[in-house]
């Protein structure tokens, strides 16, 4: 879609994108939090489920007032984490990125800066299964409260 | 005294390798070898599997191609089962092969090449990317995005999954086509023609500027092989396959696919998991060829299609014989992509395209199986032999980066012998040895069965071994 189709359309509901592999145990923390969604019915709410960020979703993004990504990271807290997108210019792949660098494309490909977050499931087992960990299970219900509040917003 | 200068990693590749360039004792380039450095061995461990497996195993070897390997896949186990899938199901499969060549062909150029092109082979190489690009030219930037989530949006709508649908089968396809899934893909054709026209225009105006590159990006003679159809015009599904040398006289033609293994043959460098498959009847190296878009285009006479045989007709005055400059593959791929949206649109105006027959089924009847395709980077082929049982006793897959691996280390070394000088590497020299890989596209996950991420890397060795400069960039 051109800038000048994006432009026409005013940005309107929140797009929540959760990302990670499902096979790869709490890597598909963010794949299960939007199947959650998907099931809410949220009036102006839409999920893209993907293995990865990729540049494509740049178009998808500058649809939206608001994104919020959910990605599974490396247990570091035994906490859920919510912090804002800032832009980033980190080199990214060509066909992988984070939120930062696709909100900075997001800006500069279609002029529009949509409100921005990313929350973090931690996680402890990347092994290959579809189990979660038990922190990464009870973190799960966690976000689930915490997006739920967010959305009521 | 002779030196070496290693490259690792080469970046902005599809994959994990490694470039290192010898010197010799005037601090001349005298050779330069391409590495891939992971091993993966799907045809090991697809042994003992049944056959209906080999389309959704085979695919796992690679997210960006994955349709590729469904495809070749999905025709050796048609052969398996011996019997003539419907020519609805062909056409589907058509389809959703080209929409994989769109989108392949516009990550290569866009996000992976064009940052070269527009920014420029000397520019910093933390603006030489996709972030950079968006920065300079957002038109070239959003282009890009449009046609690659296009060409995704076909496989998805079509197949279920933009990446590893279980959509092919042996036998066909395993859903008929929604008709409303045709009126939306080709409402959007239109729009793609356009933007791959102004593309094609732009890089017509500016190619001019790459003189040099065009001069010394493995810029030689050599055989190009590729699938053609029986009016001599372009296919990437069916057809037969076409040799021609580098003044595009045919040396041989009408090959199927079960004939394979009397004009291809395969050869093992030790330094390498990458195969080096070479023409059988000059041997090796001397059998040397490529494959992919720029191949296809020296292989096939007319196109088939309006808009895309106007450019094969411009591509055609940039040599007499074959185009041997492999930095026109970024061109060849443009018209491919053009071409491709020519195609689908003919195949969903076809009567029979919303047919609910596309599928035959049968058992195994034949124990082997060859099925060749055209995968973006250039010919795909699988071939498994199979038990009484169905189960795969053996199997053997040759991939397009492949087919390119002897081409790949002589434009690599032609390129050195132009840009390196003495014995450390400046960043535009660098660049511009990686970029001689990147007109090929390789794709190292399908190529090698390689696992994890696959950036590469350059080295520059002297005479007596000593490592005189090593550059790696992670991305």
């Amino acid at each position: 879609m051109s800038e000048s189709k994006i432009s026409e359309k005013a940005p309107h509901g929140t797009l929540v994108i959760g990302y990670g592999n499902s096979l790869r145990g709490d890597d598909g923390a963010g794949p299960c939090i939007v199947e959650w969604v998907e099931q809410q019915n949220w009036p102006d709410v839409t999920t893209i489920s993907a293995q990865q960020l990729f540049p494509e979703m740049a178009e998808e993004i500058a649809l939206y007032e608001r994104v919020i990504f959910v990605d599974a990271a490396a247990a570091t807290v035994d906490a859920i984490g919510l912090q804002p997108v800032t832009e980033a210019s980190d080199r990214l792949m060509a066909h992988r990125c984070s939120p930062g660098s696709l909100m900075r494309m997001v800006r500069e490909l279609y002029a529009r800066q949509p409100h921005a977050f990313v929350y973090t499931i931690p996680a402890r087992c990347f092994d290959l299964c579809t189990d979660f960990s038990p922190l990464t299970r009870g973190c799960l219900q966690d976000a689930c409260k915490a997006l739920a509040q967010l959305l009521a917003k | 005294m002779s030196r070496t200068i290693v490259i690792d990693p080469v970046t902005r590749i599809e994959g994990h390798a490694k470039i290192t360039i010898y010197l010799n004792g005037d601090g001349e380039v005298r050779d330069a070898r391409f590495h891939v450095t992971q091993y993966r061995g799907f045809e090991k461990f697809c042994e003992g599997r049944p056959y209906t497996e080999m389309p959704a195993l085979t695919a796992r070897t690679c997210g960006i191609c994955p349709i590729s390997h469904l495809m070749a896949a999905s025709k050796a186990c048609d052969a398996i089962l011996a019997v003539k899938i419907p020519d609805t199901a062909v056409k589907l499969r058509k389809i959703v092969n080209l929409a994989q060549i769109i989108q392949s062909h516009a990550l290569s150029f866009f996000h992976l090449s064009s940052p070269d092109l527009l920014l420029g082979m000397d520019a910093p190489v933390e603006q030489r990317n996709i972030l950079g690009l968006a920065a300079s030219h957002p038109d070239m930037a959003r282009d890009g995005i449009w046609l690659r989530k296009f060409g995704q949006q076909i496989i998805e709508k079509i197949a279920g999954k933009r990446i590893h649908p279980a959509w092919t089968v042996p036998g066909g396809v395993n859903a008929p086509l929604a008709p409303d899934v045709r009126e939306w893909i080709l409402s959007q054709i239109p729009e793609g023609i356009r933007i791959i026209q102004r593309v094609l225009d732009w890089y017509k105006s500016a190619y001019g500027q790459f003189a040099d590159e065009i001069e010394y990006f493995a810029n030689f003679p050599s055989l190009f092989m590729g699938l053609v159809n029986e009016d001599d015009s372009l296919e990437h599904y069916d057809g037969a396959l076409r040799v021609v040398d580098d003044r595009r006289r045919i040396i041989a033609d009408g090959i199927r696919s079960a004939e394979y293994q009397d004009y291809i043959a395969e050869y093992v460098e030790p330094d390498s998991y990458l195969k080096s498959p070479y023409y059988k009847l000059m041997g090796y190296p001397e059998g040397i060829y490529r494959v992919g878009p720029l191949a296809r285009l020296n292989c096939a006479e007319r196109t088939g299609a309006p808009l895309s045989a106007v450019e094969l007709f411009a591509f055609r005055k940039l040599s007499k014989g074959a185009v041997l400059s492999s930095f026109h593959y970024h061109y060849a791929r443009l018209i491919e992509i053009l071409f491709g949206f020519e195609r689908i649109e003919q195949l969903l105006n076809e009567p029979d395209i919303l047919s609910e027959h596309v599928r035959a089924h049968a058992g195994p009847n034949a124990g082997e199986g060859v099925g060749i395709s055209e995968a973006p980077r250039g010919m795909l082929l699988h071939h498994y032999k199979v038990d009484r049982n169905g189960l795969i006793t053996w199997a053997n897959l040759i991939i397009a980066t492949g087919h390119n691996n002897l081409a790949m280390n002589r434009g690599i070394t032609q390129a050195a012998k132009h840009y390196v000088k003495g014995d450390k590497i400046k960043e535009g020299a660098l660049n511009r040895v990686e970029a001689v890989i990147r007109c090929y596209d390789p794709c190292l996950s399908c190529s090698t069965h390689a696992f994890g991420e696959m950036p590469m890397s350059l080295r520059l060795i002297g005479p007596d071994g000593t490592v005189l400069d090593e550059r790696v960039k992670n991305i």
